[in-house]
């Protein structure tokens, strides 16, 4: 559940980077008479949203496909990838320090974070659930005397403004104090709407915006698109009106538009949205030159590669990769190396990390440069009768720093202990970051976790049964 | 009772019944369905409604007017100048009238019943 919340969140940043240029483009195009083209556009956001996959191509204008790591619950240092570098190093320490898994504690604080965010989200999508057939079961009950006049168009009394409702047989409702005239252009209306199949894609954008409530880009594309939805059936109804006849459409809307809130959810309805913006489009809109028409719509050709397909993920520069190169694997062996050590039959040399905070910073060659503070338990045990005992052993905080390449090869470049005696808590203090240095210098919060890690390691080793 | 305003689609089902009145409820059902493609619980709902308002009454399932067409008619506009105009009829013809001359034909019919008023 918590991946597939994720991954829906990845998805409303990749479609947030989407929505930008689709907002500056709208306003560019913002006096054409058509927004068939502007609605193009809010489909193409829509697809962006709706489709868990995606091309990879080098066009791709996204940063980051996949910007938190759908298995970052069990990452040792949790990092995301924004795509862009300066976020990520600003970010990801943040993270480390805050939720690397810590043993001694019995559960990991990301965990608990991500459960509570994925119940939040479930709640929201069940609020709009609710919200959407409690709107439309009051509707259907004021509905119930509606009176048929028409081709699928009714009349009741107790409608405010006139809408369409209505997934598969929509059916255009008008209140029954419309007068005749008004009527006529409202209905003009209402048909536009159905001919471009209105009602279908308006239930889209809710099932949209119900799964991505918590984007608030997403809120802003969607009132935009019924907006947008708006203006292009106005401009379709009136296409080949005489200015005059555009005067008494407006003069409609005016009539039709009342002062209560606007309810963008279930019925398309006359007059509720934006009615200043679509007077204005009506009596002033231009009709643009087929030149720009057909700029315009290369554009929009570029936006859908650009924005539609995944960034290429083998890409050198990516810190992610270069830094998932250092697994548990490489820092182990060089615990080893440093100790020296060599198991034999009878002797084991083991060793157990835990990670503190993990930093990087990229070099200007490319490379990466990683590193590590842990909490490093070296223990040499022994083989002693039908058991083993400890023949020694170092406990003690460690900062190890690699040197990532981006083929993903490790160079381990500083082996960083503490003084003895009395440098030891300066030391500390002065290498490692303030904020798990009091941590570092803790060490009876770990030692049993770890002690228990290096000998289930010797058991493993030798065989043998748990006492 | 004091509301005599109906919306345009309770009208239609007022005049169905004062056309056929009086009628027993499951004909009115049926009248409905054809002329208003009403339900039947529609048409109890709004026959209940109209019922407490006092334009019709029901009895042994038979639907009965209170008042006529022309009488509840006569009081809606009794309540329209009442609220338009503070009940001054003058006031209401003056304001009709500036808008719209009165044609022979009505400036007649009106003395005529300015006449018979007089009488009574």
């Amino acid at each position: 559940m918590t991946e597939l919340f994720l991954s829906f969140v990845n998805r409303s940043i990749t479609a947030g980077w989407m929505i930008l240029p689709v907002l500056c483009l709208r306003w560019c195009l913002r006096n054409f008479r058509s927004k068939d083209l502007i609605c193009i556009l809010w489909g193409l956001v829509g697809l962006r949203l709706a489709l868990p996959f995606s091309l990879p191509t080098p066009f791709s204008l996204i940063p980051s496909a996949q910007t938190i790591p759908t298995d970052i619950m069990y990452a040792a240092s949790p990092a995301i990838d924004t795509g862009l570098s300066t976020l990520n190093q600003t970010v990801n320490p943040m993270l480390s320090a805050s939720f690397s898994p810590d043993p001694s504690a019995s559960a990991n604080p990301l965990q608990i974070w991500l459960a509570l965010a994925v119940l939040i989200w479930v709640i929201g999508i069940a609020l709009f659930a609710l919200y959407a057939l409690i709107s439309l079961l009051r509707l259907r009950h004021r509905l119930t005397e509606a009176v048929p006049v028409g081709e699928n168009v009714w009349v009741c009394d107790h409608i405010a403004s006139p809408f369409l409702l209505g997934l598969m047989h929509p059916r255009i409702y008008l209140p029954s104090s419309l007068d005749p005239q008004t009527a006529a252009s409202v209905i003009a209306h209402e048909h536009a709407h159905l001919a471009r199949h209105d009602p279908i894609w308006k239930a889209v954008g809710f099932v949209l915006l119900a799964l991505y409530w918590f984007h608030p880009l997403v809120w802003v594309a969607y009132i935009l698109f019924c907006r947008d939805m708006e203006l292009a059936c106005d401009a379709r109804a009136t296409r080949d009106f005489s200015p005059a006849e555009r005067k008494t459409y407006a003069e409609a809307l005016l009539a039709c538009s009342l002062p209560h809130a606007v309810r963008s959810f279930c019925p398309l309805a006359f007059g509720e949205i934006g009615v200043k913006s679509r007077i204005r489009a009506l009596l002033q809109g231009k009709k643009p030159s087929h030149f720009l028409v057909v700029v315009t719509i290369f554009i929009i050709a570029i936006l859908a590669v650009c924005f539609l397909t995944d960034p290429v993920p083998s890409d050198p520069s990516e810190s992610s990769t270069s830094a998932l190169a250092l697994t548990d694997d490489v820092i182990s062996d060089a615990i080893l190396t440093h100790y020296n050590a060599h198991s034999t039959e009878d002797l084991l040399c083991t060793e157990s990390h835990i990670p503190l905070l993990t930093t990087y910073r990229q070099n200007d060659d490319g490379s990466l440069k990683v590193t590590a503070y842990l909490m490093v338990l070296y223990l040499e045990l022994v083989r002693d009768g039908d058991w083993f005992r400890e023949q020694s052993g170092s406990h003690i905080p460690t900062a190890l720093t690699f040197h990532v390449q981006s083929d993903g090869s490790c160079t381990l470049t500083e082996y960083w202990e503490p003084g003895d005696g009395s440098l030891y808590a300066p030391d500390i203090r002065a290498k490692f970051p303030a904020d798990i240095a009091e941590r570092a210098l803790d060490t009876q919060r770990y030692i049993d976790e770890q002690m228990k890690a290096c000998y289930d390691q010797a058991i493993a080793y030798w065989g043998l049964e748990e006492p | 009772m004091q509301d005599f305003k109906l919306g345009a689609v309770e009208s239609r089902f007022a005049d169905l019944i004062w056309l056929h009145a009086p009628i027993t409820t499951s004909e009115l059902v049926k009248l409905c369905a054809q002329e208003l493609s009403w339900k039947r619980t529609t048409t109890y709902t709004v026959l209940k409604r109209l019922c407490e308002r006092g334009l019709f009454q029901t009895q042994d399932s038979v639907v009965t007017p209170l008042l006529s067409r022309t009488e509840f008619y006569a009081r809606q506009s009794e309540q329209f100048v009442e609220q338009s105009f503070d009940g001054s009829l003058p006031a209401f013809l003056a304001a009709f009238t500036t808008r719209k001359r009165l044609s022979p034909e009505e400036i007649s019919e009106i003395r005529r019943m300015i006449d018979a008023c007089e009488k009574e």
